[in-house]
């Protein structure tokens, strides 16, 4: 019933090119492009820089593609800090920290059941207590002994490698750990696309230097609503891409002192100030992608187990009706039969083949009868996913009356319909409103059996549509003794049944159905005796319909 | 008057359906859709046999059946059940119908069992008639050859009755061979047979 996929086994496809060693050329080069764009913002003393990607692109692309990515870092790192006239011994134990602490990372995230696409705010939190606790500890740790070793300066250095490692993770890591390549490129992409380059483009707006740094700095706060914005628009790796972005325009533009950052002589506290400012954004932008993803998730699952109870509540009802079903089935089935005979008999006798036109239209007539039966009855029971859409409400009705119609036959309780002949259409799942008006009419026609010879033997289906505001007001009313007094108040509530063998799940469902569909259930005991249960739905305007 | 097969079942198709294999083998059918339908209908007076589905609206086949035991027509029921109606229909077989018969049936059994119900009926008629017959020919008799009956049909000998009528056994042999002829009986044993089989007598000896 339930189709299986592996989301994130299939989430991790990554264009064919960057596959298998592909992946390892694109670690290397990316690596060795941002690590020669990292080295433009070395500090005299220590030589630090401030900002280290190594640690965040190592962690992201280990956790993705495994621990061989861990060699082709050592590989970049040494060519890198070789590059930038570090002794090679020196680049090598460099280069082997940051791949230690992305390997240790990586492996520590897979432990803690992370999940790369960051859709939840326990992996954000996840990331960052592991990136910044553990792989820029330890990158930055290692760093720090091979530049300065135990020294007075250890500690400062210590701050200012961990700082840069873990700016790295912040920015770096995110966009690398949830980028998807797109299945499919629409129009979609290309407005995403324009999305998410807004925010470097604001920033170089505000970093370019052609604001006067009274009105810079407190204005640098203005990428923060438009991080936001994006981040009800659009998935997480895209915000992490344009937050990304953005930070690289900032510390490029603090570099080179322009911005509202750039005001001191010393690179340092300006940058130091960016940073938090950035990593700020990012977290922000990142877990409100998260919470907005839970909540999105949550009401898909509530979606779900309202359409799973529908499903159950529907076999229910076929149940329940499976012996009037059977007998409405026998009735066409009979008159086939007799048909046939007869014509056989004709034939026989050697009559005419007109004398055969009757009976033989007569047993098309009637199996096609058995076969709408059997039609409606699995329509209601159809599992597939159905769609919310413009109908009928009439068509609904009768539909659902004419699978009852045979079950009320049986017990001779006469079914009046009386609709509203102005024209009424709502928007919905049909064969969940249907399941509403079934468990309606069953209710009923209980309510009469319970009854028995004092009750009316006549259930009314009622519809009045209320074009003014908007609405269409459904009542099914019995002639049963009415509901008592006490159980008016928890008829709908889950598990709480007022018959011998319900499960109280009937009108719970059709009440929780009916709000799905901005409308109401309710209840109430008429003047002149029975039930009256009524249900209101919002009608489509013209409009609406034909869009 | 004829001999036709009526039928009630609300269900058109079946009603048609039936009515159409019925007049195929040459049988009156007359079809009602409802019990009432029936009832406005049918009277003492009409023959042959009754067709009925054992689930009907507004009355179910039992008491469709004592209402037509209630107006005295006495016509062989033979009830059509559908799916799940066996212990209805059961109940109808003990309420005094003759057969019952499942849906969808075969044609045979049908016809078969129709047939059986129409000559029933018409053994019926034929008994009927006769009892009808005898009671008249009892209302001819004197009020001593009815006194000397009654003795023969207590099993008393000719001595005996002609000892308590306090006449010669003679006489009442007299009696004997008149009632013999008026009843047009072959002998003893089938005078009493006759005239136990009518109303009057029939619970004369319990």
């Amino acid at each position: 019933m339930a189709v299986i996929e592996d989301r994130e086994a299939r989430g991790l496809a990554w264009p064919p090119l960057i596959q298998g060693l592909g992946v390892h050329l694109f670690t290397l080069v990316l690596y060795l492009v941002l690590a020669s764009w990292a080295t433009q913002f070395m500090l005299e003393s220590p030589p630090v820089p401030l900002l280290w990607p190594a640690t965040g692109i190592g962690l992201a692309m280990v956790y993705r593609f495994g621990y061989g990515i861990g060699f082709t870092l050592l590989v970049a790192g040494t060519i890198s800090h070789v590059g930038f006239g570090a002794p090679l011994m020196h680049g090598i134990v460099l280069a082997s920290g940051a791949a230690v602490g992305a390997c240790v990372g990586a492996a520590l995230l897979r432990r803690l059941e992370f999940s790369s696409r960051l859709e939840r705010v326990r992996d954000i939190v996840t990331l960052l207590l592991v990136g910044a606790g553990v792989s820029a500890f330890i990158s930055g740790l290692t760093g720090t002994l091979a530049m300065v070793g135990v020294s007075s300066a250890f500690g400062e250095t210590m701050g200012l490698c961990w700082l840069a490692d873990t700016m790295g993770v912040v920015l770096f890591a995110p966009v690398l750990l949830a980028a998807r390549w797109p299945g499919r490129f629409s129009l979609a992409t290309v407005r995403s696309a324009l999305l998410v380059a807004s925010a470097p483009m604001l920033t170089l707006l505000l970093y370019g230097g052609t604001l006067p740094s009274t009105l810079s700095l407190p204005l640098s706060y203005a990428v923060f609503p438009l991080v936001l914005f994006l981040a009800f628009r659009l998935p997480p790796a895209a915000v992490a891409l344009a937050t990304l972005s953005s930070a690289m325009v900032a510390v490029a533009c603090t570099a080179i002192g322009k911005g509202p950052f750039a005001q001191a002589a010393d690179l340092r506290p300006d940058l130091i100030a960016l940073h938090v400012q950035l990593a700020l954004l990012q977290l922000t932008a990142l877990l409100l992608v998260a919470v907005r993803h839970e909540r999105v998730e949550a009401d898909r699952r509530a979606r779900d187990h309202l359409r799973t109870l529908a499903r159950i509540g529907r076999m229910n009802a076929v149940s329940t009706m499976a012996a009037g079903i059977a007998h409405e089935i026998n009735q066409p089935l009979c008159a086939v039969n007799s048909y046939a005979n007869a014509a056989m008999r004709l034939v026989q006798r050697g009559e005419s083949a007109d004398a055969l036109k009757q009976p033989l239209q007569r047993i098309v007539d009637g199996s096609q009868r058995a076969a709408e039966i059997i039609r409606r009855t699995r329509h209601f029971l159809e599992t597939g996913e159905t769609e919310s859409r413009p109908l009928q409400l009439e068509a609904l009705v009768r539909e659902a009356a004419g699978l009852l119609r045979p079950e009320y036959q049986r017990q001779r309780v006469q079914l009046v319909l009386e609709l509203d002949p102005a024209p009424c259409v709502i928007r919905g799942d049909e064969l969940e409103l249907q399941q509403v008006l079934v468990n309606l009419l069953q209710n009923a026609l209980e309510a009469e059996q319970r009854a028995g010879r004092s009750g009316a033997h006549r259930v009314s289906v009622t519809s009045s549509v209320d074009a003014e505001h908007g609405v269409v007001a459904l009542t099914v009313r019995d002639g049963g003794t009415g509901i008592p007094e006490a159980a008016l108040e928890t008829l709908f509530d889950p598990m709480v049944t007022h018959r011998q063998g319900g499960n109280g799940l009937g009108l719970a469902i059709a009440r929780s159905i009916v709000e799905a569909h901005g409308g109401r259930l309710t209840a109430r005991n008429h003047e002149n005796g029975g039930a009256e249960f009524r249900l209101t739905l919002p009608l489509l305007t013209f409009q609406e319909i034909k869009p | 008057m004829q001999e036709t097969v009526y039928l009630v079942d609300d269900d058109p198709d079946v009603r048609d359906a039936v009515s159409f294999l019925l007049t195929t083998e040459r049988y009156r059918v007359k079809a009602f859709d409802s019990p009432e339908a029936l009832l406005d209908f049918i009277t003492e007076q009409h023959i042959g046999c009754l067709l009925l589905d054992v689930r009907l609206p507004g009355m179910d086949g039992l008491e469709l059946q004592r209402e037509l035991q209630r107006r005295n027509i006495r016509l062989p029921v033979l009830f059509i059940s559908g799916h799940g109606d066996i212990p209805l229909a059961v109940r109808a077989i003990n309420a005094g119908a003759l057969d019952f018969i499942e849906k969808p049936f075969a044609d045979e059994l049908l016809l078969e069992k129709v047939d059986n119900a129409l000559e029933l009926s018409r053994n019926q008629r034929h008994e009927h008639a006769e009892r009808i017959d005898v009671e008249r020919r009892l209302n001819r008799l004197t009020p001593r050859e009815v006194e000397v009956m009654e003795g023969i049909l207590l099993g008393k000998l000719n001595k005996v009755i002609a000892y308590e009528l306090d006449v010669s056994v003679r006489t009442v042999e007299v009696h004997r061979a008149h009632l013999l002829e008026k009843l047009d009986a072959r002998n003893s044993s089938d005078l009493v047979r006759m005239v136990l089989s009518t109303d009057k007598y029939r619970n004369w000896l319990l």
